[in-house]
């Protein structure tokens, strides 16, 4: 099976050449470091799967590089490692039609199983996202509207941006951020956001900025 | 009980007086009384007791002579005045009560009452300067407020309407008086630190009418929520290039993970080792190949991210699928501008591939004082109609817009894609 590694940190490229490498059922085609070369190579080369990170380089994001893919080459399995707790990226990969997601930590022996299995057909993915410390709230306690709201926020848009941008009114934002605020203990909004950013809880999509 | 016979005659005269003195002004107050529409009540009141009073002031003057000339009195008169002096002095109790209740509410009634006085006086102490003239500017009514507010700014009394807004819009002010705007809203700020807003409206075809509103506090407000959006929108910027950092942050993190799974495995390969030479047949090849690759990832060090990713990385790809990529100019040394090319160039290759089979992708970048460009064609297939953008071309386009440079994507008589930057983008990010 000809596999094509995406993943922009050079270590951990290596680290999934050596994976592949060290297989006896897998062979690494290319391995890059953006996925805005993935359809080329897919397109240049017989590609059976693909290992593709999520933000890769050139601000290239990986799961919008799946969609693309996946619509001209549906029979190529794609499977997507990440090491950001990001909630949304679970569900936007089974929206695409991705394969497989799981969390780049995992060792040799995990990885080839994901290969394995998604090769048989299985679509393998974790049962939840991390549950993170965020404050004094966990990850969970947040709903989806108020990490909406977060995403936003760390890319440093005005509230009144974020209500055009999420089509909600300003006064639900600022509630939001206010909910958010008293959940977790920070003092303002920058802290949520910096704190949202730093442990990689919503990670706004840079083409979307 | 005591009669009029019976108490002296100082009394008597006393006691006449004080009946004459009530129907006297009960008199007065009916004649201010009658001037009003409601007051039915008191009005029939009032004028009962004072008939009654009127009829024993008269039995009893005449009664008086007896006291004085020893008249004799006529019957009827004597028993009128037989009449315990309690009960006679009842009405006239009741009288001068009524006069006094209805003296203390006309009082209190014309305290809240409006009158034209204090219409002209809470007019003048409005906090608002009014002036209402006619079109030619021949002032009809202004306020105490409005002629302070003209001398202050102009330095001259009130005579002109017409005259005043021309100068408050446009003309000579004092000194002492700073103009914040002109026009049809003029706004002064005047030595006492408060600020004021001049509005002129048409009332109607005879009437003009000239407001002026104290604004100090709401120009005060708007100055501090004017200040704390420039520090919010620093702080938005700061946060945004915060996020630009966290990425670097992310990726030392993941790194670090990766490191620290490398230095787990070195440790089992060290364990491999010494298990391998203390047993003398042990086959070392296991552990030095989980060596080779340990020490393998280490030393790939940590590049990473866009300064790896360059034209080199496409020249090699496009090479690997047999396609040659034909370069003339130079990409821009504005970092920024030249990732936006390469960006580029990579949705062009991959198109040129996969829409065109091309097998030649020529790049051309150039460069002037004021822009940096490039264009890519292709020695494909031409396009069979329009080119409609898809996911891929209209993300560029975002990114070309953002950097306020031009996008142009062109299907006959040859595929061409065009992109003009301006030279002065900012290299920290436009």
């Amino acid at each position: 099976m000809n596999v094509l590694i995406v993943e922009d940190d050079s270590m951990a490229r290596k680290l999934l050449e050596i994976y592949i490498n060290e297989s006896a059922d897998y062979e690494m085609v290319h391995s890059i470091e953006s996925a805005a070369m993935a359809e080329f190579y897919c397109l240049t080369n017989k590609i059976d799967i693909i290992l593709m990170d999520v933000c890769t380089a050139m601000d290239a994001n990986g799961l919008e590089a799946a969609e693309k893919i996946k619509k001209s080459f549906p029979d190529i399995k794609i499977i997507i490692i990440t090491s950001q707790p990001e909630c949304s990226f679970i569900d936007r990969a089974r929206a695409i039609g991705v394969d497989s997601f799981w969390y780049k930590n995992a060792n040799a022996e995990e990885i080839i199983s994901v290969l394995d299995r998604t090769v048989a057909g299985e679509n393998i993915y974790p049962d939840t996202t991390p549950d993170l410390k965020f404050g004094d709230a966990k990850s969970s306690e947040l709903t989806d509207r108020e990490l909406e709201v977060l995403r936003e926020l760390t890319g440093g848009e005005p509230d009144a941006v974020i209500a055009e941008k999420l089509h909600m009114s300003l006064r639900t934002v600022k509630a939001h951020i206010q909910n958010m605020r008293e959940k977790t203990g920070f003092r303002n909004r920058t802290e949520l956001a910096v704190r949202a950013r730093e442990i990689g809880l919503v990670i706004k999509d840079k083409k979307s900025e | 009980m005591l009669d009029f016979f019976e108490i002296s005659s100082g009394f008597r005269v006393a006691f006449l007086a004080v009946i004459f003195a009530g129907v006297f002004v009960a008199v007065f107050f009916l004649i201010y009384l009658s001037r009003m529409e409601k007051q039915t009540f008191a009005k029939i009141s009032v004028a009962f007791f004072s008939i009654l009073d009127t009829v024993i002031l008269i039995i009893y003057s005449s009664g008086m002579e007896y006291f004085f000339y020893s008249k004799p009195l006529n019957e009827k008169t004597r028993e009128f005045m037989n009449i315990p002096i309690v009960f006679i002095s009842i009405p006239v109790i009741l009288l001068f009560a009524e006069i006094v209740y209805l003296g203390i509410r006309e009082l209190h009634n014309r305290k809240q009452s409006i009158t034209s006085n204090s219409i002209k006086e809470s007019f003048d102490n409005l906090p608002t300067g009014l002036c209402f003239s006619l079109p030619d500017g021949r002032i009809q009514l202004f306020n105490h407020t409005m002629s302070e507010l003209c001398y202050t700014i102009t330095d001259a009394e009130l005579q002109n309407a017409d005259l005043f807004w021309k100068t408050l819009a446009n003309g000579y002010v004092s000194r002492n008086v700073k103009r914040l705007s002109s026009g049809d809203n003029p706004e002064f700020r005047l030595p006492d630190g408060s600020i004021w807003l001049f509005r002129k409206n048409k009332l109607d075809d005879e009437k003009i009418q000239i407001t002026a509103t104290d604004i100090t506090q709401f120009h005060n407000l708007t100055q501090r929520l004017r200040e704390k959006n420039i520090v919010l929108a620093d702080m938005n910027e700061r946060l945004r290039k915060y996020g630009e950092n966290a990425d670097e942050l992310t990726r030392s993190r993941e790194r670090l993970e990766t490191k620290e799974r490398i230095h787990n495995s070195l440790g089992q390969a060290l364990l491999a080792t010494r298990h391998s030479l203390k047993n003398e047949n042990g086959d070392l090849s296991s552990a030095m190949e989980l060596w080779k690759r340990n020490i393998s990832v280490l030393k790939t060090g940590a590049t990473n991210n866009d300064e790896e990713y360059t034209l080199n990385t496409l020249f090699d790809a496009a090479f690997s699928a047999g396609i040659t990529i034909d370069l003339s100019g130079e990409l821009p040394d504005n970092s920024e501008i030249r990732k936006l090319f390469v960006i580029a160039a990579t949705e062009a290759l991959t198109n040129a591939v996969r829409h065109a089979k091309a097998k030649t992708l020529y790049i051309g970048f150039s460069h002037c004082a004021d822009y940096y460009s490039v264009r890519f064609t292709n020695d494909g297939t031409p396009p069979a109609k329009e080119i409609s953008e898809g996911g891929g071309m209209g993300n560029l386009r975002k990114r070309v817009e953002r950097m306020n440079g031009q996008m142009r994507v062109i299907s006959k008589p040859r595929y061409a894609l065009e992109i003009t930057i301006d030279a002065k983008a900012d290299d920290s990010g436009c």
